[in-house]
Protein backbone atom coordinates (compact mmCIF):
# COMPACT_ATOMS: atom_id res chain seq x y z
CA UNK A 1 0.00 0.00 0.00
CA UNK A 2 1.27 3.41 -0.96
CA UNK A 3 1.22 6.53 1.12
CA UNK A 4 -1.87 6.88 3.31
CA UNK A 5 -3.11 10.34 4.06
CA UNK A 6 -5.32 10.72 7.11
CA UNK A 7 -8.26 13.06 6.81
CA UNK A 8 -10.48 14.66 9.39
CA UNK A 9 -13.06 11.92 8.93
CA UNK A 10 -11.32 9.22 6.89
CA UNK A 11 -8.26 8.40 4.86
CA UNK A 12 -6.97 8.27 1.29
CA UNK A 13 -4.39 5.91 -0.18
CA UNK A 14 -3.24 4.38 -3.44
CA UNK A 15 -4.03 0.67 -3.57
CA UNK A 16 -0.92 -0.82 -5.21
CA UNK A 17 -2.68 -4.10 -5.98
CA UNK A 18 -5.57 -2.62 -7.95
CA UNK A 19 -3.87 0.62 -9.04
CA UNK A 20 -6.90 2.47 -7.78
CA UNK A 21 -6.98 5.42 -5.38
CA UNK A 22 -9.20 4.71 -2.40
CA UNK A 23 -11.12 6.95 -0.07
CA UNK A 24 -12.56 5.60 3.14
CA UNK A 25 -14.85 7.45 5.57
CA UNK A 26 -15.06 6.77 9.26
CA UNK A 27 -18.36 5.84 10.98
CA UNK A 28 -21.00 8.56 10.99
CA UNK A 29 -18.97 10.79 8.68
CA UNK A 30 -20.58 14.10 7.68
CA UNK A 31 -18.68 15.65 4.81
CA UNK A 32 -18.51 19.42 4.44
CA UNK A 33 -16.71 21.66 1.95
CA UNK A 34 -13.49 21.72 3.92
CA UNK A 35 -13.55 17.91 4.07
CA UNK A 36 -14.18 17.76 0.33
CA UNK A 37 -11.21 19.98 -0.42
CA UNK A 38 -9.00 18.03 1.95
CA UNK A 39 -10.06 14.80 0.30
CA UNK A 40 -9.41 15.95 -3.26
CA UNK A 41 -6.08 17.42 -2.30
CA UNK A 42 -5.13 14.06 -0.80
CA UNK A 43 -6.33 12.22 -3.92
CA UNK A 44 -4.15 14.43 -6.10
CA UNK A 45 -1.17 13.84 -3.84
CA UNK A 46 -1.37 10.03 -3.70
CA UNK A 47 -2.04 9.92 -7.46
CA UNK A 48 1.30 11.58 -8.04
CA UNK A 49 -0.11 14.00 -10.58
CA UNK A 50 -1.86 11.30 -12.64
CA UNK A 51 -5.62 10.96 -13.14
CA UNK A 52 -6.32 7.55 -11.67
CA UNK A 53 -9.58 5.72 -11.04
CA UNK A 54 -11.06 6.45 -7.62
CA UNK A 55 -13.03 4.21 -5.26
CA UNK A 56 -14.94 6.13 -2.61
CA UNK A 57 -16.27 3.99 0.21
CA UNK A 58 -19.34 5.87 1.39
CA UNK A 59 -20.87 3.14 3.51
CA UNK A 60 -20.14 5.09 6.70
CA UNK A 61 -21.23 8.46 5.33
CA UNK A 62 -24.19 9.99 7.07
CA UNK A 63 -24.41 13.18 5.00
CA UNK A 64 -22.56 15.30 2.45
CA UNK A 65 -23.54 18.96 2.38
CA UNK A 66 -24.45 20.87 -0.75
CA UNK A 67 -21.20 22.80 -1.14
CA UNK A 68 -19.19 19.60 -0.69
CA UNK A 69 -21.22 17.83 -3.40
CA UNK A 70 -20.74 20.82 -5.68
CA UNK A 71 -17.02 20.75 -5.07
CA UNK A 72 -16.74 17.02 -5.75
CA UNK A 73 -18.50 17.64 -9.07
CA UNK A 74 -16.41 20.68 -10.00
CA UNK A 75 -13.75 20.74 -12.75
CA UNK A 76 -11.09 21.18 -10.07
CA UNK A 77 -12.12 17.91 -8.47
CA UNK A 78 -12.68 16.03 -11.72
CA UNK A 79 -9.18 16.91 -12.86
CA UNK A 80 -7.78 14.68 -10.11
CA UNK A 81 -9.56 11.43 -10.97
CA UNK A 82 -10.35 9.50 -14.13
CA UNK A 83 -13.54 7.78 -13.00
CA UNK A 84 -15.12 7.23 -9.62
CA UNK A 85 -16.95 4.27 -8.12
CA UNK A 86 -19.14 5.14 -5.14
CA UNK A 87 -19.45 2.21 -2.76
CA UNK A 88 -22.71 2.45 -0.88
CA UNK A 89 -24.75 0.03 1.13
CA UNK A 90 -26.75 1.93 3.69
CA UNK A 91 -29.87 3.96 3.15
CA UNK A 92 -28.07 7.21 3.80
CA UNK A 93 -25.02 6.48 1.67
CA UNK A 94 -27.31 5.29 -1.12
CA UNK A 95 -29.20 8.57 -0.93
CA UNK A 96 -26.04 10.68 -1.09
CA UNK A 97 -24.57 8.59 -3.88
CA UNK A 98 -27.71 8.68 -5.99
CA UNK A 99 -28.23 12.40 -5.70
CA UNK A 100 -24.61 13.17 -6.43
CA UNK A 101 -24.64 10.85 -9.42
CA UNK A 102 -27.85 12.38 -10.78
CA UNK A 103 -26.48 15.91 -10.60
CA UNK A 104 -22.79 15.55 -11.25
CA UNK A 105 -22.11 12.52 -13.44
CA UNK A 106 -19.91 13.80 -16.24
CA UNK A 107 -18.81 12.34 -19.54
CA UNK A 108 -15.14 13.07 -19.05
CA UNK A 109 -15.16 11.75 -15.48
CA UNK A 110 -17.78 9.03 -15.25
CA UNK A 111 -19.13 7.75 -11.96
CA UNK A 112 -21.14 4.71 -10.91
CA UNK A 113 -22.73 3.34 -7.76
CA UNK A 114 -21.84 -0.09 -6.39
CA UNK A 115 -22.81 -2.16 -3.44
CA UNK A 116 -19.97 -4.63 -4.05
CA UNK A 117 -16.35 -3.63 -3.62
CA UNK A 118 -15.21 -6.35 -6.01
CA UNK A 119 -17.53 -5.16 -8.75
CA UNK A 120 -16.47 -1.57 -8.16
CA UNK A 121 -12.77 -2.34 -8.55
CA UNK A 122 -13.41 -4.44 -11.62
CA UNK A 123 -15.22 -1.53 -13.25
CA UNK A 124 -12.49 0.92 -12.28
CA UNK A 125 -9.73 -1.28 -13.72
CA UNK A 126 -11.22 -0.49 -17.10
CA UNK A 127 -9.99 3.07 -16.69
CA UNK A 128 -6.40 2.20 -15.94
CA UNK A 129 -3.73 2.79 -18.52
CA UNK B 1 -42.80 -30.22 44.66
CA UNK B 2 -44.96 -28.94 41.88
CA UNK B 3 -46.97 -31.55 40.20
CA UNK B 4 -46.83 -31.20 36.51
CA UNK B 5 -49.96 -32.10 34.65
CA UNK B 6 -49.66 -34.53 31.80
CA UNK B 7 -48.59 -32.85 28.53
CA UNK B 8 -51.42 -31.86 26.22
CA UNK B 9 -50.42 -32.66 22.67
CA UNK B 10 -51.78 -29.26 21.64
CA UNK B 11 -48.98 -27.65 23.65
CA UNK B 12 -46.45 -29.09 21.25
CA UNK B 13 -48.45 -27.65 18.39
CA UNK B 14 -48.43 -24.23 20.05
CA UNK B 15 -44.66 -24.46 20.50
CA UNK B 16 -44.29 -25.39 16.88
CA UNK B 17 -46.38 -22.45 15.71
CA UNK B 18 -44.55 -20.04 17.97
CA UNK B 19 -41.23 -21.26 16.57
CA UNK B 20 -42.40 -20.34 13.09
CA UNK B 21 -43.18 -16.74 13.99
CA UNK B 22 -40.19 -16.45 16.33
CA UNK B 23 -37.46 -18.24 14.39
CA UNK B 24 -34.76 -16.70 16.53
CA UNK B 25 -36.25 -18.25 19.61
CA UNK B 26 -36.60 -21.84 18.36
CA UNK B 27 -33.89 -23.12 20.65
CA UNK B 28 -35.36 -21.33 23.61
CA UNK B 29 -38.76 -22.71 22.95
CA UNK B 30 -37.31 -26.18 22.68
CA UNK B 31 -39.10 -26.83 19.46
CA UNK B 32 -36.65 -29.55 18.58
CA UNK B 33 -36.41 -30.99 22.03
CA UNK B 34 -37.44 -34.52 22.51
CA UNK B 35 -38.83 -33.96 25.98
CA UNK B 36 -42.46 -33.27 26.32
CA UNK B 37 -43.31 -29.55 25.99
CA UNK B 38 -44.79 -27.78 28.92
CA UNK B 39 -46.89 -24.71 29.46
CA UNK B 40 -43.96 -22.65 30.80
CA UNK B 41 -42.23 -22.76 27.50
CA UNK B 42 -45.43 -21.88 25.71
CA UNK B 43 -45.88 -18.92 28.00
CA UNK B 44 -42.31 -17.77 27.35
CA UNK B 45 -42.96 -18.00 23.66
CA UNK B 46 -46.16 -16.03 23.92
CA UNK B 47 -44.36 -13.34 25.94
CA UNK B 48 -41.69 -13.12 23.28
CA UNK B 49 -44.37 -12.80 20.66
CA UNK B 50 -46.11 -10.07 22.57
CA UNK B 51 -42.83 -8.17 22.94
CA UNK B 52 -42.16 -8.43 19.28
CA UNK B 53 -45.64 -7.32 18.31
CA UNK B 54 -45.43 -4.39 20.69
CA UNK B 55 -42.11 -3.36 19.21
CA UNK B 56 -43.52 -3.70 15.71
CA UNK B 57 -46.52 -1.62 16.53
CA UNK B 58 -44.29 1.07 18.01
CA UNK B 59 -42.11 1.03 14.91
CA UNK B 60 -45.19 1.22 12.70
CA UNK B 61 -46.43 4.23 14.63
CA UNK B 62 -43.07 5.94 14.39
CA UNK B 63 -42.84 5.11 10.68
CA UNK B 64 -46.27 6.60 10.12
CA UNK B 65 -45.17 9.79 11.81
CA UNK B 66 -42.03 9.89 9.74
CA UNK B 67 -43.97 9.29 6.55
CA UNK B 68 -46.17 12.26 7.45
CA UNK B 69 -43.07 14.40 7.83
CA UNK B 70 -41.78 13.21 4.48
CA UNK B 71 -45.14 14.01 2.86
CA UNK B 72 -44.90 17.47 4.35
CA UNK B 73 -41.47 17.87 2.85
CA UNK B 74 -42.72 16.85 -0.59
CA UNK B 75 -45.58 19.34 -0.27
CA UNK B 76 -43.06 22.06 0.57
CA UNK B 77 -40.99 21.24 -2.51
CA UNK B 78 -44.09 21.33 -4.69
CA UNK B 79 -44.91 24.79 -3.35
CA UNK B 80 -41.37 25.98 -4.04
CA UNK B 81 -40.39 26.11 -0.38
CA UNK B 82 -36.79 25.02 -0.55
CA UNK B 83 -35.93 26.01 2.99
CA UNK B 84 -37.71 23.16 4.75
CA UNK B 85 -35.77 20.08 5.88
CA UNK B 86 -36.78 16.80 7.52
CA UNK B 87 -34.97 15.23 10.43
CA UNK B 88 -32.83 12.16 9.88
CA UNK B 89 -32.61 9.60 12.67
CA UNK B 90 -29.72 7.37 13.66
CA UNK B 91 -31.44 4.28 12.38
CA UNK B 92 -30.10 4.73 8.84
CA UNK B 93 -33.11 2.92 7.49
CA UNK B 94 -35.00 3.35 4.21
CA UNK B 95 -37.01 6.27 5.56
CA UNK B 96 -33.83 8.04 6.61
CA UNK B 97 -32.44 7.49 3.14
CA UNK B 98 -35.59 8.94 1.64
CA UNK B 99 -35.49 11.90 4.01
CA UNK B 100 -31.88 12.62 3.09
CA UNK B 101 -32.76 12.43 -0.60
CA UNK B 102 -35.52 14.99 -0.13
CA UNK B 103 -33.24 17.32 1.81
CA UNK B 104 -30.60 17.13 -0.88
CA UNK B 105 -33.23 17.62 -3.57
CA UNK B 106 -34.32 20.83 -1.83
CA UNK B 107 -30.73 22.05 -1.85
CA UNK B 108 -30.31 21.28 -5.55
CA UNK B 109 -33.60 22.94 -6.46
CA UNK B 110 -32.81 26.00 -4.39
CA UNK B 111 -29.52 26.35 -6.20
CA UNK B 112 -30.86 25.82 -9.69
CA UNK B 113 -34.41 27.13 -9.65
CA UNK B 114 -35.80 30.61 -9.36
CA UNK B 115 -38.51 30.31 -6.79
CA UNK B 116 -42.08 31.28 -7.50
CA UNK B 117 -41.99 33.67 -4.58
CA UNK B 118 -39.01 35.43 -6.04
CA UNK B 119 -40.68 35.79 -9.43
CA UNK B 120 -43.87 37.04 -7.81
CA UNK B 121 -41.87 39.58 -5.89
CA UNK B 122 -40.37 40.90 -9.10
CA UNK B 123 -43.77 41.25 -10.74
CA UNK B 124 -45.36 42.95 -7.75
CA UNK B 125 -42.46 45.36 -7.37
CA UNK B 126 -42.86 46.73 -10.89
CA UNK B 127 -44.01 50.31 -11.20
CA UNK B 128 -45.39 49.61 -14.65
CA UNK B 129 -48.72 47.95 -15.27
CA UNK B 130 -48.58 44.25 -16.18
CA UNK B 131 -51.48 42.44 -17.80
CA UNK B 132 -51.14 38.89 -19.08
CA UNK B 133 -53.90 37.46 -21.23
CA UNK B 134 -54.53 33.94 -22.36
CA UNK B 135 -54.70 32.93 -25.99
CA UNK B 136 -58.44 33.61 -25.77
CA UNK B 137 -57.84 37.24 -24.89
CA UNK B 138 -59.11 36.97 -21.32
CA UNK B 139 -57.07 38.53 -18.56
CA UNK B 140 -55.21 35.91 -16.55
CA UNK B 141 -52.64 37.76 -14.50
CA UNK B 142 -52.23 41.34 -13.36
CA UNK B 143 -49.83 42.96 -10.96
CA UNK B 144 -50.36 45.39 -8.10
CA UNK B 145 -49.42 48.37 -10.26
CA UNK B 146 -52.22 47.45 -12.68
CA UNK B 147 -54.73 47.35 -9.84
CA UNK B 148 -53.60 50.73 -8.52
CA UNK B 149 -53.45 52.50 -11.88
CA UNK B 150 -56.76 51.15 -13.09
CA UNK B 151 -58.59 51.27 -9.78
CA UNK B 152 -59.75 47.63 -9.81
CA UNK B 153 -59.10 44.65 -7.59
CA UNK B 154 -57.37 41.63 -9.07
CA UNK B 155 -60.60 39.69 -9.18
CA UNK B 156 -62.37 42.52 -10.97
CA UNK B 157 -59.60 42.84 -13.52
CA UNK B 158 -59.61 39.08 -14.16
CA UNK B 159 -63.26 39.38 -15.16
CA UNK B 160 -62.62 42.21 -17.61
CA UNK B 161 -61.82 41.97 -21.29
CA UNK B 162 -58.60 43.18 -22.82
CA UNK B 163 -60.43 45.81 -24.84
CA UNK B 164 -61.99 47.33 -21.75
CA UNK B 165 -58.52 47.94 -20.31
CA UNK B 166 -56.84 48.96 -23.57
CA UNK B 167 -59.61 50.57 -25.63
CA UNK B 168 -59.16 50.28 -29.36
CA UNK B 169 -56.75 47.37 -29.12
CA UNK B 170 -57.37 43.69 -29.68
CA UNK B 171 -55.15 40.88 -28.40
CA UNK B 172 -55.59 38.98 -31.68
CA UNK B 173 -54.29 41.92 -33.62
CA UNK B 174 -51.32 42.37 -31.30
CA UNK B 175 -50.53 38.66 -31.49
CA UNK B 176 -50.86 38.82 -35.26
CA UNK B 177 -48.30 41.60 -35.34
CA UNK B 178 -45.94 39.58 -33.18
CA UNK B 179 -46.29 42.08 -30.38
CA UNK B 180 -45.45 45.76 -30.20
CA UNK B 181 -42.84 47.89 -28.51
CA UNK B 182 -43.32 51.34 -26.96
CA UNK B 183 -46.56 52.01 -28.76
CA UNK B 184 -48.46 55.04 -27.51
CA UNK B 185 -51.84 53.79 -26.42
CA UNK B 186 -54.49 54.42 -23.81
CA UNK B 187 -55.72 52.68 -20.70
CA UNK B 188 -59.21 53.04 -19.27
CA UNK B 189 -59.56 53.18 -15.52
CA UNK B 190 -62.48 52.32 -13.32
CA UNK B 191 -63.86 55.86 -13.57
CA UNK B 192 -64.03 55.52 -17.34
CA UNK B 193 -61.30 58.10 -17.84
CA UNK B 194 -58.44 57.20 -20.11
CA UNK B 195 -54.80 57.99 -19.63
CA UNK B 196 -51.87 57.74 -22.05
CA UNK B 197 -49.47 54.80 -21.79
CA UNK B 198 -46.47 53.45 -23.61
CA UNK B 199 -47.39 49.85 -24.35
CA UNK B 200 -45.07 46.94 -25.02
CA UNK B 201 -46.71 43.60 -25.72
CA UNK B 202 -44.94 40.28 -26.26
CA UNK B 203 -46.39 37.04 -27.52
CA UNK B 204 -45.99 34.24 -24.97
CA UNK B 205 -45.27 30.74 -26.30
CA UNK B 206 -45.24 27.47 -24.41
CA UNK B 207 -42.51 24.81 -24.62
CA UNK B 208 -44.01 23.48 -27.84
CA UNK B 209 -44.12 26.87 -29.52
CA UNK B 210 -47.88 27.18 -29.18
CA UNK B 211 -49.24 30.66 -28.45
CA UNK B 212 -50.12 30.84 -24.81
CA UNK B 213 -51.09 34.48 -24.56
CA UNK B 214 -49.89 38.04 -24.50
CA UNK B 215 -47.70 39.78 -21.93
CA UNK B 216 -48.45 43.50 -21.83
CA UNK B 217 -46.41 46.05 -19.94
CA UNK B 218 -47.69 49.62 -19.97
CA UNK B 219 -45.99 52.71 -18.58
CA UNK B 220 -48.20 55.58 -17.49
CA UNK B 221 -47.27 58.61 -19.58
CA UNK B 222 -49.54 61.10 -17.78
CA UNK B 223 -46.78 62.72 -15.83
CA UNK B 224 -44.42 62.53 -18.77
CA UNK B 225 -46.93 64.23 -21.03
CA UNK B 226 -47.57 66.92 -18.48
CA UNK B 227 -43.86 67.60 -18.16
CA UNK B 228 -43.47 67.61 -21.92
CA UNK B 229 -46.25 70.18 -22.22
CA UNK B 230 -44.65 72.33 -19.58
CA UNK B 231 -41.31 72.07 -21.34
CA UNK B 232 -43.00 73.06 -24.59
CA UNK B 233 -44.60 76.08 -22.96
CA UNK B 234 -41.29 77.01 -21.44
CA UNK B 235 -39.55 76.70 -24.81
CA UNK B 236 -42.19 78.90 -26.38
CA UNK B 237 -41.80 81.47 -23.63
CA UNK B 238 -38.05 81.40 -24.02
CA UNK B 239 -38.40 81.84 -27.77
CA UNK B 240 -40.77 84.73 -27.31
CA UNK B 241 -38.41 86.30 -24.87
CA UNK B 242 -35.53 85.73 -27.25
CA UNK B 243 -37.45 87.56 -29.95
CA UNK B 244 -38.24 90.38 -27.58
CA UNK B 245 -34.65 90.48 -26.48
CA UNK B 246 -33.54 90.54 -30.04
CA UNK B 247 -35.87 93.37 -30.81
CA UNK B 248 -34.71 95.24 -27.75
CA UNK B 249 -31.11 94.62 -28.66
CA UNK B 250 -31.59 96.34 -32.00
CA UNK B 251 -33.68 99.36 -31.14
CA UNK B 252 -34.35 102.02 -33.71
CA UNK B 253 -34.73 105.44 -32.14
CA UNK B 254 -36.19 108.26 -34.23
CA UNK B 255 -34.46 111.57 -33.56
CA UNK B 256 -36.46 113.49 -36.13
CA UNK B 257 -38.81 112.48 -38.92
CA UNK B 258 -35.83 111.88 -41.11
CA UNK B 259 -33.13 110.77 -38.74
CA UNK B 260 -32.94 107.40 -37.00
CA UNK B 261 -30.38 106.18 -34.50
CA UNK B 262 -29.61 102.49 -33.98
CA UNK B 263 -27.34 101.92 -30.98
CA UNK B 264 -25.79 98.49 -31.10
CA UNK B 265 -24.86 96.72 -27.85
CA UNK B 266 -23.15 93.41 -27.36
CA UNK B 267 -21.71 91.04 -29.90
CA UNK B 268 -22.67 91.19 -33.54
CA UNK B 269 -22.86 87.74 -35.05
CA UNK B 270 -24.33 86.81 -38.41
CA UNK B 271 -27.84 86.26 -37.07
CA UNK B 272 -27.89 89.50 -35.16
CA UNK B 273 -26.43 91.42 -38.09
CA UNK B 274 -29.21 90.07 -40.28
CA UNK B 275 -31.76 91.09 -37.73
CA UNK B 276 -30.17 94.52 -37.45
CA UNK B 277 -30.27 95.05 -41.21
CA UNK B 278 -33.90 93.95 -41.32
CA UNK B 279 -34.90 96.34 -38.53
CA UNK B 280 -32.92 99.13 -40.14
CA UNK B 281 -34.54 98.74 -43.53
CA UNK B 282 -38.02 98.40 -42.08
CA UNK B 283 -37.45 101.51 -40.02
CA UNK B 284 -36.12 103.53 -42.94
CA UNK B 285 -39.04 102.60 -45.15
CA UNK B 286 -41.75 103.01 -42.54
CA UNK B 287 -40.46 106.35 -41.30
CA UNK B 288 -39.12 107.53 -44.64
CA UNK B 289 -35.86 108.31 -42.95
CA UNK B 290 -33.07 109.93 -44.92
CA UNK B 291 -30.28 109.39 -42.43
CA UNK B 292 -29.43 106.58 -40.09
CA UNK B 293 -26.81 106.77 -37.41
CA UNK B 294 -25.29 103.43 -36.47
CA UNK B 295 -23.65 103.70 -33.06
CA UNK B 296 -21.26 100.85 -32.35
CA UNK B 297 -19.99 102.11 -29.03
CA UNK B 298 -21.53 99.12 -27.28
CA UNK B 299 -20.27 96.45 -29.68
CA UNK B 300 -17.84 94.42 -27.58
CA UNK B 301 -15.95 92.61 -30.27
CA UNK B 302 -15.42 94.13 -33.69
CA UNK B 303 -14.22 91.25 -35.78
CA UNK B 304 -14.56 90.37 -39.43
CA UNK B 305 -18.06 89.04 -38.92
CA UNK B 306 -19.23 92.22 -37.17
CA UNK B 307 -17.64 94.48 -39.76
CA UNK B 308 -19.19 92.57 -42.62
CA UNK B 309 -22.55 92.83 -40.90
CA UNK B 310 -22.20 96.57 -40.59
CA UNK B 311 -21.08 97.00 -44.19
CA UNK B 312 -24.02 94.94 -45.45
CA UNK B 313 -26.42 97.06 -43.39
CA UNK B 314 -24.89 100.23 -44.77
CA UNK B 315 -25.08 99.00 -48.36
CA UNK B 316 -28.68 97.89 -47.91
CA UNK B 317 -29.68 101.22 -46.41
CA UNK B 318 -28.05 103.10 -49.26
CA UNK B 319 -29.92 101.03 -51.80
CA UNK B 320 -33.20 102.30 -50.43
CA UNK B 321 -32.06 105.84 -50.37
CA UNK B 322 -30.82 106.48 -46.85
CA UNK B 323 -27.41 107.66 -45.78
CA UNK B 324 -25.63 105.87 -42.97
CA UNK B 325 -23.37 107.55 -40.45
CA UNK B 326 -21.16 105.47 -38.20
CA UNK B 327 -20.31 106.52 -34.68
CA UNK B 328 -18.73 105.06 -31.57
CA UNK B 329 -15.56 103.76 -33.18
CA UNK B 330 -13.27 103.23 -30.24
CA UNK B 331 -9.47 103.32 -30.65
CA UNK B 332 -9.23 99.55 -30.45
CA UNK B 333 -12.00 99.27 -33.01
CA UNK B 334 -10.18 101.67 -35.29
CA UNK B 335 -7.04 99.52 -34.96
CA UNK B 336 -8.99 96.43 -35.79
CA UNK B 337 -10.56 98.02 -38.83
CA UNK B 338 -7.14 99.05 -40.10
CA UNK B 339 -5.72 95.58 -39.45
CA UNK B 340 -8.60 94.00 -41.29
CA UNK B 341 -8.01 96.47 -44.09
CA UNK B 342 -11.66 97.30 -44.12
CA UNK B 343 -13.02 99.68 -46.72
CA UNK B 344 -16.06 101.30 -45.19
CA UNK B 345 -17.05 102.45 -48.67
CA UNK B 346 -17.22 106.13 -47.98
CA UNK B 347 -19.30 105.83 -44.85
CA UNK B 348 -18.91 109.00 -42.79
CA UNK B 349 -17.68 108.26 -39.32
CA UNK B 350 -17.88 110.33 -36.19
CA UNK B 351 -16.23 110.02 -32.85
CA UNK B 352 -19.39 110.60 -30.86
CA UNK B 353 -23.10 110.16 -31.31
CA UNK B 354 -23.60 113.82 -30.55
CA UNK B 355 -21.43 114.86 -33.45
CA UNK B 356 -23.18 112.47 -35.77
CA UNK B 357 -26.63 113.73 -34.76
CA UNK B 358 -25.50 117.31 -35.25
CA UNK B 359 -24.18 116.54 -38.72
CA UNK B 360 -27.30 114.65 -39.64
CA UNK B 361 -29.56 117.47 -38.58
CA UNK B 362 -27.59 120.06 -40.51
CA UNK B 363 -27.63 117.95 -43.63
CA UNK B 364 -31.32 117.27 -43.50
CA UNK B 365 -32.04 120.95 -42.87
CA UNK B 366 -29.88 121.92 -45.84
CA UNK B 367 -31.69 119.43 -47.99
CA UNK B 368 -35.03 120.85 -47.04
CA UNK B 369 -33.89 124.32 -47.95
CA UNK B 370 -32.31 123.10 -51.20
CA UNK B 371 -35.38 122.27 -53.13
CA UNK B 372 -37.36 119.61 -54.97
CA UNK B 373 -38.24 116.16 -53.66
CA UNK B 374 -35.57 113.54 -53.78
CA UNK B 375 -36.12 109.87 -54.10
CA UNK B 376 -38.09 109.83 -50.88
CA UNK B 377 -40.69 112.06 -52.41
CA UNK B 378 -40.41 114.77 -49.82
CA UNK B 379 -40.28 118.32 -50.95
CA UNK B 380 -37.03 120.24 -50.58
CA UNK B 381 -34.77 117.30 -50.13
CA UNK B 382 -31.80 116.21 -52.08
CA UNK B 383 -31.04 112.60 -52.86
CA UNK B 384 -28.59 110.57 -50.75
CA UNK B 385 -25.03 111.87 -50.56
Amino acid sequence: MGETIKLRNGKVWLDDESGVVRVWHGPGASVNLADAKEQIEAVAKVSGGKRLPLLVDMRNVKSTDFSAREYFGSPASRSTWRATALLTGTALSNAVGNIWFAVHDHRDAPSKLFSSETDAIQWLRGFLG
Amino acid sequence: MTQRSPCDPRVAQLINRLSHVLPGRSGELGAEATEPADLDRVLAGVDALVDELTALRGAASRSEKRLEELSGMIAALVSFDYEKRVAISDQDDALDGFALCLNMLAEELAASTVSKGYVNNIIESMHDLLVVTGADGHVRTVNQAACELLGFSREELAARSFGSIFPGLSPDELIGRGGVRDQESECRSRSGATFPVSLSASVMLDNHGVIEGLVCVARDLTEGKRLEEERWKLREAVQRQAIILEELSTPLIPITDEILVMPLVGSLDEQRARRMTEMLLQGIVSRRARMVILDITGVRVVNTEAVQGIIRAVQAARLIGAQVLLTGIRPDVARTLVELDVDLGGVITFGTLQAAIGHAMRRTARSRRAGPAGPTGRAGRAGPT
